[in-house]
């Protein structure tokens, strides 16, 4: 197998790597911020239940959680649901990775929001704000600001993570990597796979930096 | 009649009662300094005035109209509609710093308007304007820019309108916190130890702003450690110790205290 070649079967697992980590960002960060709600919210029960089930999510392995999803519900209605529907493992590996990120971000989030000073919240009580508007006027923006360097070092780590998605045999660029080198024997494209991981993690480094010095405009 | 009109507040937290029944009463366009050491409940008093803190017992009147009555349950609403007889300037300023000053001084008007816009564009509403709903929040908006302009021009930041609160002076920002404080033109503006933490020059151009504002008839309370300026400056002042009001008068009760307390106290703030 020629470099070109390996090269174009790479590109072509590492489009369904790039696509998981995008639609899990895209989904998982506002859930988050729902799994956040829900872990500070005033009302205990769903308070404890949410904790709770940060705790489980956080607490056990990704790899187990993507097996989980895949097979649990098949089991459940006795038929093998993501096997049957075009994409089915991509897509339990989608929903394993949002609720996986979505209570990571959450304590993020969480983090964040608690950071905030009481004064900017008496100073939106005194002008009269509403809770929503003391929280998307007031608190949110500043949360943003403070979280960037965390949620980076998570997004970081996702791109690492969407590999696991192949312990069911979602074909990401290791799984292609790995195909090669059992059916051709050649060792190198793995290791060339990794440079794809590189040159990705590069860019997501040189985007946070830039959302951080957009950020740098005024101080907390 | 008096235009605020404080009536037996009273406020503990478990068994410590940090307000043991204050009344306190202020005319209209006057100005009361309430002194005392730390722990005798001033800053309490103006939380619960502002309803930072909710009073357990007594109420409070502005203008004839009982905005707090610890005996009535009141919605977050209804508080939050009550609470704008008041404005209130934090020792720590409490900017937002995302915002620039100008947007810090305009915000919480806008933020009104679409509420505002409702009720006037309601349909049983007899003087519903004419022209589009969206057409008239874009003008209030517009307005609120210029409203906060002139605020800003007033405490001395006409040229500061763009720069964050960082970026400023400690005087410069509670300045602004002056003007943020005056745009939705509160009834009673309070001041909770304005200049505690800024050094002689800044604190005096943040009084002159005061001054300013006593010279246009502003109802102010404020709560303070600078005794020359409240001799100077206010038309009444209250003395608490202890959750109580111990005496109060007149700017004489500073020269010719006849408490023994204030008289301790004001040795104690002499010395300092």
């Amino acid at each position: 197998m020629s470099f070109s070649q390996v090269t174009l079967q790479l590109l072509q697992g590492f489009g369904t790597t790039c696509l998981l980590f995008i639609l899990t960002l895209v989904f998982s960060l506002p859930l988050g911020l729902v799994v956040c709600a829900g872990s500070r919210t005033r009302f205990k029960p769903l308070r404890y239940l949410t904790r709770a089930f940060v705790w489980v999510i956080r607490g056990t392995p990704l790899m187990l959680q993507l097996f989980v999803v895949f097979y649990v519900p098949g089991m459940v209605f006795n038929t093998p649901i993501f096997a049957n529907i075009p994409n089915g493992r991509f897509v339990a590996a989608l929903i394993a990775f949002v609720i996986n990120y979505a209570c990571y971000f959450s304590e993020i989030y969480r983090g964040g929001i608690e950071s905030i000073s009481v004064g900017q919240y008496e100073a939106s009580a005194v002008l009269g704000f509403s809770k929503g508007q003391t929280f998307f006027h007031v608190v949110l923006p500043q949360v943003v600001k403070r979280i960037v360097p965390p949620i980076g070092n998570e997004i970081i780590t996702l791109v690492k993570d969407t590999s696991l998605a192949r312990v069911i045999a979602v074909i990401d660029i290791i799984m292609v990597a790995e195909n090669i080198l059992s059916l051709k024997a050649l060792i190198w494209p793995l290791f060339y796979a990794g440079v794809f991981f590189l040159l990705f993690n590069g860019l997501v480094t040189l985007l946070l930096r830039y959302a951080e010095k957009k950020l740098d405009y005024y101080k907390i | 009649m008096s235009y605020l009109e404080v009536k037996n507040l009273c406020k503990s937290y478990d068994r410590n009662h940090v307000l043991k029944g204050v009344d306190v009463t202020l005319e209209k366009g006057q100005v009361l300094a309430i002194i005392g050491a730390s722990g005798g409940g001033k800053t309490t008093l103006l939380r619960c005035i502002n309803f930072l803190t909710l009073a357990d017992g007594g109420s409070i009147t502005v203008d004839g109209k009982e905005i707090y009555n610890a005996d009535v349950k009141y919605s977050d609403k209804e508080l939050r509609v009550n609470r704008l007889q008041f404005g209130l300037v934090f020792q720590s300023y409490n900017l937002f710093p995302q915002y620039n000053i100008l947007k810090n001084v305009y915000l919480a008007m806008n933020l009104r308007v679409r509420s505002e816009a409702k009720a006037l564009f309601a349909k049983d509403n007899p003087d519903r304007p004419e022209g589009k709903k969206r057409e008239w929040i874009k003008a209030q908006k517009v307005q609120n820019v210029q409203i906060a302009k002139a605020l800003l021009a007033k405490v001395g930041l006409a040229d500061k309108e763009k720069a964050y609160p960082c970026e400023l002076s400690g005087g410069q920002c509670q300045r602004a916190a002056i003007a943020r404080a005056l745009a939705l033109s509160p009834a009673v503006l309070c001041f909770d130890e304005p200049t505690s933490a800024l050094d002689p020059q800044l604190t005096k151009e943040v009084l002159n702003v005061i001054r300013d504002l006593k010279a246009e008839g502003r109802t102010m309370v404020i709560v303070t450690h600078e005794m020359a300026f409240a001799k100077q400056s206010a038309d009444k002042i209250v003395f608490m110790a202890g959750g109580v009001v111990v005496e109060e008068g007149d700017s004489s009760i500073i020269d010719n205290p006849r408490s023994d307390a204030l008289r301790a106290f004001l040795a104690s703030e002499e010395s300092e």
